[in-house]
């Protein structure tokens, strides 16, 4: 998630709400967050009489006059384009020392809910190590779905850690996003090792109908290699059998396996093991790995130039294309790619991570170009511009 | 004997291949093809772990140095979807509805009657006990195939039975679909718009261009019918659709020695397939005057037959769509984890489970030559009759339990060790004509010399491994232009 970092006026406890860059005439029923873009905004006629008491929380660059807060609790010291890049109906949460965290970005395809920070698995390229979950992660998130506009929310991805870890707290979140979100198109992140137990396969299946997609990782054709990586001993099989109650539950499935000097040797050999062991999978992604987190500390075993496994991936693409199954790269610049393979290239990165070193500048295919990403260490030294 | 072996070896069947190649077939039907060291090394445990072929062979669940229980778990699986075929029963239900024909072709085995002679049409009464019979399939896939004789010649017959299927299916819900197989010398506009309005397709006869058509395809007032054919093609597709007139060739000596003609002929009239069968030894085909034609040894027909397909990879190469059927099932059965349903061909046989032959006189036969060899004498096939006995009668009668328990590859003296097995069938009934027997005896079958060649030479193609040989047949396997098969893939 990102961040921004100001100086924080008035703040005692951790402020969750919306961000609203014009005030509404009718008093609203969630919690607003107002981004004061310029100072005039805090002494505008709308400001002084309709909304100040309504309002949870002000955001705000620099020269502000303090008492034009009106004693409301604030962040002010912006930066002008961290400001800029918030914006209407984004769901922000504001820590006491003056860190406002984007939890939601309106109109964004890559929002998630990170339900826990616990995993039944410890992956070598994990970017986000797990961890143990605040007390409150359960009740902010149930505030996070409060807050967001139904007619606006159009996908969103549940994700940790290992989701499946909440248990039926899962199915419980499954179905309040659901109910509260009915247009939205739900992602469950998850390793699907839990969902080997067939009943509670089936409960996840009946509570995300027909708005869910499983997205579950398969690194490796062997058990020996997927618990490798993994950090795991017996998560081939359970994933395996995951993704089978899934089928017979005839619930959408994707695969995703990440990039990296551990799996990109075999990638045709995997692409055939899921063509003959998952051929109901709705979609193969080949991901581009991102190098931080633990991915970062095991670089000098996992590093491979994405340059350098590019036929490789080409001929495992062809090889599912094919056979009809739907591929798609996510995480690699089209520079990386051999050109058969382009067109299967989407723009993955979120956008707040999404970097173009300066040699994209001249590149005639950025705009189309989903860049690298700007959390990593490590890049590709094969960037160029491309005609 | 050392219990400390590194890997488990699970079951596999496994043979040679040409080039000094050792073909390695899961009970699922994945395969690998080694060199002979290799296979040794597979099989006397000295492959070393983590090595890329023991992970290709792990991959392949041929061997597994860690868990077996989920292993054989999965390979059951693949093996039911292998073997989904059987989950539906009988699909295929084909009904004669005359044997009188206006033609006389020389190679009919299916003992044509003049046309005049009504004795040989099936009665509207015995019609409504075929659907019947047909409609009480546990199927939910049916379809219903007109043959003859020439068909057309009893469309009366033809129309009771689509009426009475699709008024019972109204309480059955089946998928329900016709096809009508005729010479099309006979089609007109009022009879196409009938089988327009019921959704009939139609399957048809085409051997090659005219002189070939027409050498053996010959009218029974004399004459060929190459001419009247292509008429009436033109006006089928018109009112019908382009691709609702799907040929079957039936391959003479002549056609084999000339098969780029046939293929040519089929492109110029734009088909989208063409299925390239030997002849069977029945009916007329084994009379003596025309021997020569029909009765070629199976080796001059695999050879014409692997030509062929070469001629036709390189005909879609150049953009030309045209799929070899045989090929294209057989590589399905190969290259994708799926069910192939293909009556000829299956294990146990099709005959009977996947479709079955009711006579114009409402006998039923498990298949063609059943109702062949009951024509020339022999009703040991006969299931029964559709006016006396009811479906179980029928279906589980001992002619079909016999049928069933000989034609398990699994369980059949030089198949069951076979690796070409999963893709492969029997074909009892065959066999008993030819042999003598249900069980047939492998190395002087011919059956089993053809489909051994086929398959050998299609595994042999891929594991040439050329990129453009693999971008047609997935085409014909998924039906697709080679052109589709590579968008943004070159």
């Amino acid at each position: 998630m990102s961040s921004i970092v100001g100086r924080s006026v008035g703040l005692e406890t951790p402020l969750m709400g919306v961000v609203a860059g014009r005030l509404p005439v009718r008093p609203s029923p969630k919690p607003l967050i107002y981004l004061a873009r310029s100072p005039e905004d805090l002494t505008s006629i709308p400001y002084r009489v309709l909304a100040r008491r309504r309002l949870l929380a002000i955001l705000a660059g620099g020269d502000v006059d303090q008492t034009t807060l009106n004693g409301i609790p604030a962040v002010v010291d912006l930066p002008p384009e961290d400001l800029a890049a918030l914006g209407e109906g984004d769901v922000v949460f504001i820590e006491p020392g003056g860190r406002v965290v984007v939890l939601y970005k309106a109109g964004s395809p890559h929002n998630c809910l990170f339900v826990t920070n616990r995993c039944n698995c410890l992956c070598l390229m994990c970017p986000q190590p797990p961890g143990d979950d605040p007390p409150d992660m359960w009740e902010q998130n149930l505030r996070l779905i409060d807050l967001l506009d139904p007619r606006e929310a159009a996908c969103l991805a549940i994700t940790g850690g290992e989701p499946t870890l909440l248990g039926e707290k899962l199915i419980e979140l499954v179905r309040l996003v659901r109910q509260k979100l009915p247009k939205a198109h739900l992602t469950l992140l998850t390793n699907a090792r839990r969902l080997k137990d067939l009943d509670y396969a089936r409960e996840l299946v009946l509570a995300g109908h027909p708005a869910l997609l499983v997205e579950a990782p398969l690194f490796a054709d062997t058990d020996t290699e997927h618990d490798h990586i993994m950090g795991a001993r017996g998560a081939f099989w359970d994933t395996i059998q995951g993704l089978h109650n899934l089928a017979l539950l005839d619930q959408p499935v994707g695969l995703r396996t990440v990039l990296h000097a551990l799996t990109a040797p075999r990638l045709v050999p995997y692409a055939e093991f899921v063509y003959r062991n998952l051929p109901f999978v709705a979609q193969v992604a080949f991901m581009g790995m991102e190098t931080t987190g633990l991915a970062e500390k095991n670089l000098d075993l996992l590093w491979m130039d994405p340059f350098d496994y590019r036929e490789n991936l080409a001929a495992a693409v062809r090889h599912l294309h094919r056979r009809m199954m739907p591929v798609s790269i996510y995480n690699h610049p089209l520079c990386v790619l051999t050109p058969e393979s382009q067109r299967f290239a989407r723009q993955s990165i979120t956008t707040w991570k999404q970097v173009y070193p300066p040699v994209c500048d001249s590149c005639a295919q950025k705009s189309q170009c989903g860049g690298i990403f700007g959390t990593g260490v490590r890049m590709s030294a094969h960037l160029r511009p491309l005609a | 004997m050392a219990v400390t072996e590194p890997y488990l070896l699970l079951p596999c069947r496994f043979g040679h291949l040409a080039g000094n190649r050792v073909l390695v077939v899961s009970e699922a039907g994945e395969f690998v093809i080694l060199r002979p060291e290799e296979f040794s090394a597979f099989t006397e445990y000295r492959l070393e772990p983590g090595s890329p072929l023991f992970l290709d062979l792990k991959a392949r669940h041929l061997l597994t140095d860690t868990r077996v229980t989920p292993v054989v778990n999965l390979l059951a699986t693949k093996y039911r979807t292998k073997k989904a075929f059987l989950k539906n029963f009988t699909g295929l239900h084909i009904v004669v509805v005359t044997l009188r024909c206006n033609q006389r072709c020389h190679y009919c085995h299916a003992s044509s009657q003049s046309a005049d002679d009504t004795r040989w049409d099936m009665s509207p009464a015995t019609a409504k006990n075929v659907v019947d019979k047909i409609m009480a399939t546990p199927s939910p896939v049916v379809k219903i195939e007109f043959q003859g004789g020439e068909a057309l010649l009893n469309l009366k017959v033809v129309k009771t039975i689509v009426r009475e299927a699709k008024r019972l299916n109204k309480k059955r819900r089946k998928d329900l679909s016709f096809v009508i197989c005729t010479n099309l010398t006979l089609m007109d506009e009022p009879t196409l718009a009938y089988l327009k309005g019921e959704d009939i397709t139609v399957s048809t006869s085409l051997d090659g261009p005219r002189d070939l058509h027409d050498r053996h395809r010959v009218m029974r007032s004399g004459g060929g019918s190459y001419d009247l054919f292509i008429r009436n093609l033109e006006l089928s597709r018109r009112v019908l659709g382009h691709d609702q007139v799907s040929p079957l060739a039936t391959l003479s000596r002549e056609s084999l020695d000339s098969l780029p003609e046939v293929i040519d002929e089929y492109v110029r009239l734009g088909f989208r397939g063409i299925f390239l069968r030997n002849i069977n030894p029945y009916g007329y085909a084994t009379t003596a005057a025309h021997r020569e034609s029909f009765q070629y040894p199976m080796a001059v027909f695999l050879e014409a037959y692997k030509q062929a397909v070469r001629y036709i990879i390189n005909l879609n190469l150049k953009g030309h769509f045209l799929v070899e059927d045989f090929a294209s099932i057989l590589l399905s059965r190969i290259l994708t984890p799926f069910s192939t349903g293909f009556v000829d061909l299956q294990s146990p046989t099709g005959a009977g489970l996947a479709g079955v032959v009711y006579d114009y006189n409402g006998n039923v036969y498990p298949c063609d030559e059943g109702r062949m060899l009951a024509k020339m004498g022999d009703p040991r096939f006969c299931m029964g009759n559709v006016n006396r006995d009811g479906y179980l009668d029928l279906f589980t009668s001992p002619v079909m339990q016999e049928l069933v328990g000989a034609s398990c590859v699994e369980t059949l003296p030089g198949c069951h060790s076979c690796p070409l097995q999963i893709y492969c069938g029997a074909d009892p009934i065959r066999n008993y004509t030819v042999q003598g027997n249900l069980a047939g005896h492998r190395p002087t079958s011919d059956f089993c010399e053809k489909h051994k060649a086929i398959l050998e030479f299609l595994l042999g193609l891929i594991d040439e491994g050329s990129p453009d040989v693999q971008d047609v047949f997935w085409a014909w396997i998924t039906n697709r232009s080679v052109a589709q098969i590579r968008e943004g893939c070159r």
